[in-house]
């Protein structure tokens, strides 16, 4: 892992070292500073306004200020209040939280203990996805760590609060990344998407209020309440502050982990970052953040930033940060037919608009990918896809369709040529290997 | 009164309980917005995505099932938008669905087939020459219990089923299985779906995926007849349909009534229809003549019963029954009266168990009329011991018995002190050990044959109608006979049909003050002196 990560900021600084994982490493670079200055210094009420203040946003895809969430909480009420860390992490081309929990997990259950402390929970879960054995086994490891030092458990540094942190593996469905169906998945049923509202913030895991963050929104909190929601905001954008941990992949020479500030240039993080495209080839297309956000040509990407209000503006979406470059020796309607499996697959099965769209999808990119397809099945996709968006309980319709749509509207030709002659038109080179040097 | 808010529903201005959903606002006045997953009787689910509306000012089209009514809300339910993710929701049914409705039992009450009727004409994209090249995704048929079958290919996914068997009947056997598309209904491994109430599992199925095995191939259901009665199967009185095809009942559905039986009944009730087709019922006037019983004529049968209960001279009781409705209770008490008597009793019902679910109970008393039947005689409690008594000491001589208990045998003391009788009349509609010791034998009609009133366990008097004529034969309702016998007796008991008959009741018992037969209506009316519902919703 140690070797994908090409740049580093505040969140990562220290993960390249050999024993990054260990709380010894991680006290010795000021770790659980934050925790102490928390319980010792600020009330709860404070911490939060802290990270409100910061403009931290949520780092799982959605972008939703954390601070503002965590003041969704029902004031006063009698229901215990829980902390999920989402760890689910399975959107393709993203994989980023692994960072966190293999090299550096003090740092997430630091921020776990402070955003507790802030929401007033008292238990904790971590939910992460359930073929991330090792790293759970890890995690576990540093939790009875950070307890043994007195970090969690009863009376947290000698400060009356009291948290304990539980790590609870999923079954490996991509839907347990949705907060209410990792909510279900996490009281032991099948994974489906809640109905909202009403929202988590109200009746969450066990009926009671329970806020769901990523795990590098968490672990952006040790950090805020160490050095401040001023210096926070220094980094990034205006209103997506702070740094982003990309995760490349794909036709780049280097792929890999990036730590950049929100707002870097799609075109400076390929080409300065990442040493540009494999030679020989050209750059096809960008999707920006995991395989769910409508893709950018190559024509596209000129000037546009990585942060959230850039990339709605391109009419994409920073997501889950995960970078997906495509060269041109992939084509568009097989990638579109592999993204359609996995959603396909990955369908919980509730709503119909997925359910049978999805699945509806995969036939009609099959017969096109091998030549069989009519002019019509281009429309009749893009109408399908039309059907789904905005039209489900969970936004798994949406992830579904935004990038088929964007692929039809984006690559039209490339569909068009499929059906006239009637065969694959793109000479596919699928023998990706990550580069030596890397 | 709860708050009202002011919605706009396609322009039409309604004034809405507060915290209701737009679909039940909707639906309560009129506007009808197509829906597979809701069910009133069960939870939200909202994953149908059918009943999709559009509110001003909202970014997307909101589910109008799970969407509570806001003062000022201006709603449409026939935009282009709903219209088009109405008939794409159709569609995506459509797509994965086998089109087997000709074979299919839901034909005719199917909710897809009604809604595509209705909302989805667009052109077939899913063409039929591909969707026969679709591999089969889930296997086509499968037995989830011995009452129900499941076509799996057919299912929509609407989880009301699911629902139903968390929710109502809280035994969980269903669940999905599989995710996306491959999901299917299914039992877990060794819990067949055999509870007391899974049948419900079928009424309430939008489609023809879960089907019962009883009515399987019986009949198409545009042939079926439909009318209001009530089950008789336990006292709780569930309100029933009970539908007909060329007089013969083929089904027995429930009969929404919130104040009984919510949306469901039990299986028990629904398929005890079956000993309709019992091969012993009594079809002629019947009489004694040395030993056993044989069929004579109408005007043979008239001649002994009016001599023998001329003969009895005022020592004449009335044995009341349970089975039969309040009109065919009284008319016995009228006609005993008529002949100077005044003893009465009402056998003994079956108590059996009642059978507890979290939002339902089968009563322990097997007979759909035990207050009923007391309060037509106008008595306290059942038993027959005070009139064995009486019989046995010579006061009692002859005895008018109402049957259609085939729950109790008779009692030791019963049989031998009812053979001691110089007459019995009974009227009864199958062979029973009753029957068996007749003097003179009547044919009755059965509960699906008559109209009359029934009264639950709560006190709810309710009105079953004849939803099929009696067998061939001479089966009338027990009253009719009773009328025709007063009037031999030269009676002026005044008396055209069985609201007459219940008005003279009412007029007579306390119990039933104040009412009508006509005022009891579909649902029913409690008594005064018992109100109360037996379930909350």
């Amino acid at each position: 892992m140690r070797q994908i990560i090409h740049e580093t900021n505040f969140l990562l600084e220290h993960v390249k070292n050999e024993g990054s994982e260990t709380l010894e490493f991680y006290e010795g670079k000021g770790g659980y500073e934050a925790l102490k200055k928390a319980l010792k210094e600020m009330a709860p009420g404070e911490v939060t306004s802290e990270v409100k203040d910061s403009g931290l946003r949520g780092r799982g895809g959605a972008g939703f200020p954390a601070g503002v969430k965590w003041g969704f909480l029902p004031k006063d009420g009698d229901k215990p209040v829980y902390l999920i860390v989402n760890a689910d992490e399975s959107e393709p081309g993203t994989f980023k939280d692994r960072v966190f929990l293999e090299l550096y997990p003090h740092l997430l259950i630091e921020g776990t203990a402070i955003t507790s402390y802030a929401i007033g929970a008292h238990s904790a879960y971590i939910y992460i996805r359930g073929e991330f054995v090792r790293q759970a086994q890890m995690l576990e490891k540093a939790i009875e760590e950070a307890r043994a030092k007195g970090y969690l458990g009863k009376n947290i540094l000698g400060n009356g609060f009291d948290l304990e942190v539980y790590v609870h593996r999923g079954a490996g469905a991509y839907i347990c990344g949705e907060e209410t169906g990792l909510i279900e998945s996490l009281e032991g049923k099948r994974g489906y998407p809640r109905l909202k509202p009403p929202y988590p913030a109200n009746v969450g895991v066990f009926g009671c209020p329970t806020i769901v963050n990523n795990v590098e929104t968490i672990c952006n909190v040790p950090h805020i309440i160490e050095k401040g929601a001023g210096w926070y905001k220094g980094l990034g954008t205006e209103k997506s502050t702070g740094t982003r941990v990309f995760g490349v992949s794909g036709h780049v020479k280097r792929p890999g982990i990036y730590e950049l500030p929100m707002g870097v240039l799609i075109s400076d993080l390929l080409e300065t970052y990442c040493g540009g495209v494999r030679s020989g080839y050209s750059l096809k297309a960008v999707v920006p953040g995991g395989s769910s956000v409508p893709v950018l040509r190559a024509d596209e990407i000129d000037g546009v930033k990585l942060d959230f209000e850039s990339c709605a503006a391109a009419g994409t979406m920073l997501g889950s940060a995960g970078v997906i470059v495509l060269d041109d020796s992939v084509c568009m309607v097989d990638a579109g037919l592999n993204l359609a499996k996995f959603y396909a697959h990955e369908s919980c099965g509730q709503c119909t608009p997925c359910r049978e769209g999805c699945w509806w999808m995969v036939g009609i990119l099959d017969r096109l990918e091998h030549g069989q397809g009519k002019l019509e099945d281009i429309d009749l996709l893009a109408d399908i896809c039309d059907n789904i968006l905005f039209k489900t309980i969970c936004p798994l319709g949406d992830a579904a369709a935004m990038p088929i749509e964007s692929y039809v509207k984006k690559f039209r030709g490339e569909f068009e040529q499929h059906v006239k002659e009637g065969r694959c038109p793109v000479n596919k080179d699928k023998s990706i290997k990550v580069p030596e040097n890397a | 009164m709860p708050d009202k808010v002011t919605i706009t529903i396609d322009g039409r201005e309604l004034s809405v309980d507060a915290g209701k959903t737009i679909l039940q606002a909707a639906l309560d006045n009129g506007i009808q917005i197509p829906h597979f997953c809701y069910h009133p009787g069960l939870s939200i689910a909202g994953n149908c995505r059918i009943c999709a509306v559009e509110i001003e000012g909202a970014p997307k089209l909101a589910v109008s099932c799970n969407e509570i009514v806001c003062d000022g809300s201006v709603i449409h339910t026939q935009s282009e938008k709903v219209l088009k993710a109405r008939a794409s929701v159709l569609e995506f049914l459509l797509v994965n669905h086998p089109l087997d409705c000709s074979v299919c039992d839901k034909s005719g009450e199917c909710m897809l087939q009604n809604y595509t009727y209705d909302h989805g004409k667009y052109p077939d994209r899913a063409s039929i020459d591909s969707r026969m090249d679709l591999p089969k995704i889930v296997p086509t048929t499968k037995e989830l219990s011995s009452k129900i079958w499941i076509w799996a290919n057919r299912c929509i996914h609407c989880s009301r089923c699911v629902r139903f068997c968390n929710e109502v009947t809280g035994t969980g056997e269903l669940t999905f299985v599989q995710r996306g598309a491959k999901a299917e209904i299914d039992v877990h491994p060794d819990k067949p779906l055999e509870n007391n109430l899974a049948v419900n599992v079928v009424d309430i199925c939008p489609v023809g995926a879960l089907l019962d095995k009883r009515f399987l191939y019986e009949c198409r259901v545009w042939f079926l007849e439909r009318r209001e009665s009530i089950c008789p199967h336990c006292s709780a009185g569930c309100n029933i349909y009970i539908e007909s095809y060329k007089n013969e009942v083929k089904r027995q559905v429930p009969r929404p009534n919130s104040e009984v039986n919510a949306y469901w009944i039990c299986d028990l009730g629904r398929h005890n229809f079956s000993y309709f087709g019992r091969d012993d019922r009594i079809l002629r006037p019947e009489i004694r003549s040395s030993g056993s019983l044989q069929a004579t004529s109408r005007g043979e049968v008239f001649n002994v019963i009016t001599e023998s209960l001329r003969a009895a001279g005022g020592k004449v009781a009335g044995i009341g029954s349970a089975q039969c409705t309040c009109e065919d209770n009284f008319a016995v008490r009228v006609l005993v009266e008529q002949l100077g008597g005044s003893e009465l009793a009402v056998r003994e019902t079956h108590r059996g168990h009642s059978e507890k679910f979290p939002a339902f109970e089968i009563d322990a008393e097997k007979a759909p009329n035990s207050i009923g039947a007391l309060a037509a005689f106008g008595l306290k409690k059942q038993g027959t011991d005070d009139l064995c008594s009486k019989i046995e000491s010579g006061k009692i001589e002859a005895a008018i018995a109402l049957g259609n208990e085939l729950n109790v045998p008779l009692s030791e003391r019963e049989r031998s002190a009812l053979g001691k009788l110089k007459f019995l009349l009974v009227l009864d509609s199958w062979r029973s050990d009753l029957a068996e010791l007749a003097t003179a034998l009547l044919p009755a009609a059965n509960f699906s044959e008559k109209e009359g009133t029934f009264v639950n366990s709560a006190g709810r008097v309710q009105r079953l109608h004849q939803c099929v004529l009696p067998e061939a034969g001479e089966a009338v309702s027990e009253w009719i006979w009773l009328k025709r016998i007063s009037d031999a007796l030269e009676g002026d008991w005044d008396l055209a049909g069985p609201s007459d008959l219940f008005d003279q009741l009412a007029e007579r018992e306390n119990a039933f003050k104040g009412m009508s037969y006509k005022t009891i209506g579909d649902l029913g009316q409690s008594m005064k002196s018992r109100r109360g519902s037996r379930t909350s919703g």
